[in-house]
């Protein structure tokens, strides 16, 4: 068994083996159908509660993952200041190097799920080498 | 692995998203693919791993084992005697939350996360490995020796 702490390491292989072999398009078409067949969850909880179903979904996956991060929830936005990533801090304590553009995959997941409900989602990559970004959602 | 994996909180649902890697790289670009990332994949990650088997024997993949398993709340019984570990899984923690939460679990998802990996860790410590699943029931037998 792969466990789930050695999955991130894993991820992030497959997406340089694809990338490698078949392009970064293939990378985009995996990311697309990940959000296709697991974010059926996330997209629920934002079509039911909106803002308030992303800080219950976030709130409940990032604390199971770790890392360090704060959450914002006012009733126009929701942010996720993300201070170290849990799955970035998986490959940055570890001999694997990451794959280059490793935090697309959160964009490439999520922003479509949060815009088709009525929001504008705006992802920042702070610094990749330590774990740092920002997701600000707004109501549009 | 590197301590830092081994301390780590975990998130179970990752399995489900690993079955879907299985399904993705087969589906899209074929078996061989398929088995070329895993093994190549488990020799890399597993670096750490591999070099203190070579340095301390089995015994380092008997803590592997224990370690993730116990962390994931799987049932299993591990002997380690005249050189070879038995390995008997009696509940994949993997297998069981996919289960549970009704994810779909791929057909070669014990064939990947198992049998490539565990065989292409074994082999570059110069030790053989065989694998009994029945990925239905979520249970296995597997074996290290050390190769004649």
């Amino acid at each position: 068994m792969i466990s789930a702490n050695e999955f991130i390491l894993f991820y992030s292989e497959i997406f340089k083996y694809l990338d490698n072999n078949f392009g970064k398009e293939d990378v985009d078409k995996l990311w697309e159908g990940i959000k296709n067949t697991y974010c059926q969850k996330i997209d629920a909880i934002i079509k039911e509660k909106g803002l308030k179903g992303m800080y219950e979904y976030w709130s409940k996956t990032l604390a199971e993952e770790g890392g360090k991060y704060h959450l914002t929830l006012t009733d126009d936005e929701f942010i996720i200041d993300m201070h170290y990533c849990p799955s970035m801090g998986k490959l940055l304590n570890t001999h694997v190097e990451p794959y280059g553009d490793y935090c697309g995959h959160c964009p490439a997941l999520y922003n479509e799920i949060i815009e088709k409900y009525g929001f504008k989602a705006d992802f920042y990559i702070i610094n990749r080498d330590k774990g740092e970004c920002r997701l600000h959602v707004r109501k549009k | 692995m590197d301590d830092y994996i081994y301390s780590q909180s975990v998130h179970k649902d990752f399995h489900g998203v690993m079955s879907y890697l299985i399904k993705f790289i087969r589906d899209n670009h074929g078996e061989q693919h398929m088995e070329t990332f895993f093994t190549q994949a488990a020799i890399y990650i597993y670096k750490p791993l591999i070099e203190r088997i070579k340095k301390n024997n089995l015994i380092e993949m008997k803590k592997h084992l224990e370690k993730v398993f116990t962390m994931e709340g799987g049932k299993f019984d591990i002997d380690y005697k005249n050189g070879e570990i038995i390995f008997k899984v009696h509940r994949c923690p993997a297998i069981w939350h996919m289960k549970d939460h009704n994810n779909e679990v791929d057909k070669d998802f014990c064939k990947c996360s198992t049998e490539l990996v565990n065989k292409a860790i074994a082999k570059e410590c110069g030790y053989s490995f065989s694998v009994e699943y029945n990925q239905e029931k979520g249970q296995c037998i597997q074996r290290f020796w050390e190769a004649k």
